[in-house]
């Protein structure tokens, strides 16, 4: 029954081989579509006739616009942070703590806003806000105020999953032992369970500084004239006023930034790995009691209400009306047009074609290389030079997370003329808009896929071992398996945010093949009630192209769901 | 050339700890051995270093008198049962025993029947179609069992297979573990902290400590004659008494109460309970290293149960000689 066993093992080197090619893949990806545009950026702010020129340092630091854009985008960031912190946190107790008919539908509900591309949610906003919008009496339109109230509605769900999904493993026992100890609900909250979140709600708070502070989309529609950020200011600097140098050292300034937040997000998450105290699976906590929980429960209710719902439901009931306030289908028949006089080179519909093509593409790609970075950075070598590799490799992976996507996007019209000398311009071939919003969904892959793998007991690879299964075959029938659903979840999410990109896709996609956020971009910046009418449309046709894939990729979300 | 297992000097390293220090060991073909040792003592460390999971840092595993160095796990045909089981949860309890036929190759009728077969020979007969997270502890175990069993590994390896179990389960599946090993005529061995389980199923019985073996003995020497109160420790020995010179270690049966002037120490009792049906009496007493707390069986002579101070002495058959240290 048994084959016979003379076949000699697979020479170590054929191993060695295929993880190298498997490490080696993303490495080049990355060295040639992120690292290379990007310091070939940089490069050209600090050097000068072939020698290291730091004037600019000089120059951009002695202006005092620089260091209120530095202000303003700290400011943006803290307050955003501050904000999503202080509601998210009643919302991941009222979400993953309590049970109530809805939750799980709830809990899909509240993840759609992080998904929405930045440049529909300014539009909403706008709608919301602006003159004859439902809240314009608040008298915020286009204030920071309103930056800030965009950005929680992006970030609440980072919030409330990264800290829901640690607080529904959470052992009660602990908290009831306090109870039984004599401590109040109030205290046994305030000493127990709080300082077992705070890892959750670093890493969250972590997450969430960085998106704020790179906001980009968002602030550009919500921003009053005159407001920036260091990213927007990037954008400025490089398209309007071609000023290379102080770009490329705004975004050394945003790049160190970003840097603090990312290596304080990263500590925390490894202090998470081995949180003790953790259930193995989730339990589905108690009841929601409607007098015991009034407080997180109205604060969840009316976030859910006024700050998701509403500007969502302001944007799709805009969309149904005319200029004169009458209800129309107007807006809608008009996306099969290039609106106004001169405003767009495309129809909205050859737009929304133009998304659908890069998006999936950009999926491709990044699950690809994403998933061959998780796969590789899930092994445990056992010599210490191989883990500490696996570790530099993991957060070179990250990077991405914290460069801004406009100087991704400029970096790459610099240098992917000729790539590598060879003769292809690959800024014609239509390949760079995929690339690049692959550069962006390839963090998220990995940071949905890899806990997935690492959570796989290496004794079961090992059982499979002993139970005559060769590496291969380990990989398929062990870690392919358990993986096959996050990955689903992955391919959803990285097709979402590539049609949502905005950032870099705007410097890179060309006016015929202009993708939906673009158009939409466009059309906002162009006078007349019929153009703003096609964008609320076309808006309405993104969000619900990317809520529907993200909700259909959630399904996929199995019970050892990844990060985010 | 040898038939079985051969482990040659074996030493495993962490990093600059040492798990394995130089271990010989012997299996014969049809043999059952277990590894006994406390925790951290380094048996499971060499149960995987015999599997290919952990690399030799010094000498050799062989089988059939061939090194077995350049071979990786996949192919060594040595089965291996964790502790905890690790079934793929993916896959049903048939697949889950399958595994292994279908990795080589085994054609599909040939394969249910095997299947079958093996999950009868572990009493979980019909069981086949269920998942395996629904299955109990036990349950777990047993499917685990008949998964390693199922490709006819030459060697199967088992890391405190019944340590998860309850107790009353652990003995009655130790017993059952050892009736199938034998049916099977399945070369084995057992890694496990506890003496009760080793002498339960195995054949002979290996002491390790701190990395290294201290006695390999069958059961019944072993227990007869252990060679160090390191050994005797172990097997449940709960004293070293100085009886004219010579060391004797005291098993848990090995001390009997009687009347203070007849024993050959004199202790005060602490508390009499009943265990297991039997009357346990717990005394302080110097055997010769002090005062400490020991377990005596009431001799004929005590029958109230009042007395405070008793009289102590040897049974033959709950001790055994020590070599002098």
């Amino acid at each position: 029954m048994r084959p016979a066993r003379a076949r000699r093992s697979r020479p170590p080197v054929a191993r060695v081989v295929l993880w190298g090619l498997a490490a080696g893949v993303p490495l080049a990806f990355l060295a040639i579509f992120f690292a290379w545009p990007v310091l070939a950026l940089v490069g050209r702010g600090f050097v000068t006739d072939g020698s290291l020129d730091l004037s600019g340092v000089a120059e951009v630091f002695g202006e005092s616009r620089t260091w209120r854009l530095l202000g303003i985008t700290l400011g943006q960031a803290v307050a955003g942070t501050v904000a999503s912190l202080v509601l998210g946190v009643p919302g991941a107790y009222v979400l993953y703590r309590c049970q109530f008919r809805g939750r799980t539908f709830l809990r899909g509900l509240v993840t759609v806003p992080f998904v929405l591309p930045t440049v529909v949610v300014g539009v909403a906003f706008r709608a919301l806000l602006a003159p004859g919008g439902p809240l314009a009496f608040l008298g915020i339109d286009q204030t920071f105020t309103a930056i800030v109230l965009a950005l929680v509605f992006f970030n609440y769900a980072v919030v409330v999953r990264t800290v829901g999904g640690l607080w529904e493993r959470l052992d009660p026992r602990a908290e009831q032992a306090a109870r039984a100890l004599g401590a109040s609900p109030a205290r046994a909250f305030r000493t127990v369970t709080l300082p077992a979140l705070t890892p959750a709600i670093t890493s969250a708070a972590s997450l969430v500084f960085l998106y704020c502070a790179t906001a980009f989309g968002t602030v550009l529609v919500l921003g009053p004239p005159g407001y920036g950020t260091i990213e927007t200011e990037i954008y400025v600097q490089t398209t309007q006023f071609l000023d290379l140098r102080s770009a490329a050292v705004l975004s050394v300034v945003q790049l160190v930034v970003v840097a603090g937040a990312l290596v304080t997000a990263d500590r925390t998450r490894a202090r998470r790995e081995n949180a003790l105290g953790l259930l193995p699976e989730a339990h589905g906590g108690r009841r929601l009691s409607l007098r015991a929980d009034a407080v997180p429960t109205a604060v969840t209710a009316a976030v859910v209400i006024l700050l998701l719902a509403l500007p969502v439901a302001t944007l799709v009931t805009r969309s149904l009306h005319a200029a004169d306030g009458t209800w129309t289908l107007d807006n809608y028949r008009n996306l099969a047009t290039t609106g106004g006089p001169n405003a767009l080179s495309v129809t909205v519909w050859e737009a929304a074609g133009n998304s659908l093509r890069a998006a999936a593409l950009a999926a491709l790609i990044a699950v690809v290389v994403g998933g061959l970075v998780a796969l590789v950075v899930s092994r445990r070598p056992r010599a210490r030079v191989g883990r500490r590799a696996l570790r530099a490799l993991d957060s070179v992976f990250m990077l991405p997370l914290g460069v801004s996507a406009v100087t991704v996007g400029f970096g790459f019209l610099i240098t992917l003329d000729r790539p590598l000398g060879l003769d292809v311009d690959l800024r014609t071939s239509g390949l760079l808009v995929p690339i690049a919003q692959a550069v962006v969904a390839i963090p998220l892959v990995v940071r949905v896929v890899l806990p997935v793998l690492r959570a796989i007991d290496p004794r079961l690879r090992e059982a499979a071992a002993t139970l005559g299964a060769g590496p291969g075959r380990v990989l398929a029938t062990v870690d392919l398996p358990v993986v096959l659903r996050p990955v689903g979840l992955a391919v959803g999410f990285a097709f979402a945010t590539s049609l949502g990109e905005f950032g870099a896709t705007s410097f890179l996609a060309r006016p015929d093949t202009a993708t939906l956020p673009v158009v939409i971009f466009r059309l906002i910046g162009k006078p007349g009630a019929e153009n703003y009418g096609m964008a609320l449309a076309a808006s309405v046709v993104l969000a619900l192209v990317t809520a529907t894939v993200m909700l259909l990729a959630e399904r996929l979300r199995g019970e050892s769901a990844g990060e985010l | 050339m040898s038939r079985g297992l051969e482990v040659r000097d074996a030493v495993v390293r962490y990093g600059t700890t040492t798990a394995v220090d130089g271990v010989s060991l012997d299996v014969a073909e049809g043999e059952v051995l277990a590894l006994l040792g406390p925790s951290g003592c380094g048996k499971s460390s060499l149960l995987r270093a015999v599997a290919g999971l952990e690399p030799l840092a010094d000498g050799s595993v062989a089988w059939h008198g061939r090194d077995l160095a350049a071979v990786p796990v996949h192919r060594r045909a040595f089965g291996l049962l964790f502790q905890d089981g690790q079934l793929f949860a993916h896959a049903d309890v048939a697949s889950n025993v399958g595994y292994g036929l279908r990795v080589a190759g085994v054609r599909r009728t040939d394969r249910e029947a095997r299947v079958d077969e093996l999950l009868g020979l572990v009493g979980l007969s019909g069981y086949g179609s269920r998942a395996v997270t629904a299955l109990s502890g036990g349950e777990r175990q047993r499917v685990a069992l008949a998964r390693a069993l199922a490709p006819r590994p030459r060697l199967l390896l088992l890391d405190e297979p019944l340590s998860a179990l309850d107790r009353a389960l652990r003995e009655r599946l130790a017993a059952e573990l050892r009736e199938i090993l034998t049916a099977t005529g399945t070369t084995g061995i057992f890694v496990t902290h506890d003496h009760d389980e080793a002498f339960a199923v195995a054949d002979r019985v290996a002491v390790m400590d701190a990395g290294t073996i201290l006695q390999v003995a069958p059961p019944e020497e072993l227990w007869a004659a252990p060679v160090s109160w390191r050994v005797a420790d172990f097997l449940g020995y709960q004293a070293v008494a100085d009886v004219d010179h010579e060391r004797v270690a005291v098993g848990p049966t090995g001390l009997e109460t009687t009347v203070p002037d007849v024993g050959r120490w004199v202790g005060d009792v602490v508390r009499s309970v009943r265990r297991r049906g039997r009357t346990e009496v717990t005394v302080d007493v110097d055997l010769g290293g002090g005062v400490g707390r020991y377990t005596a069986v009431p001799g004929a002579e005590l029958t109230d149960g009042s007395d405070t101070s008793v009289g102590l002495r040897l049974r033959a058959d709950g001790c055994a000689p020590l070599p002098a240290p």
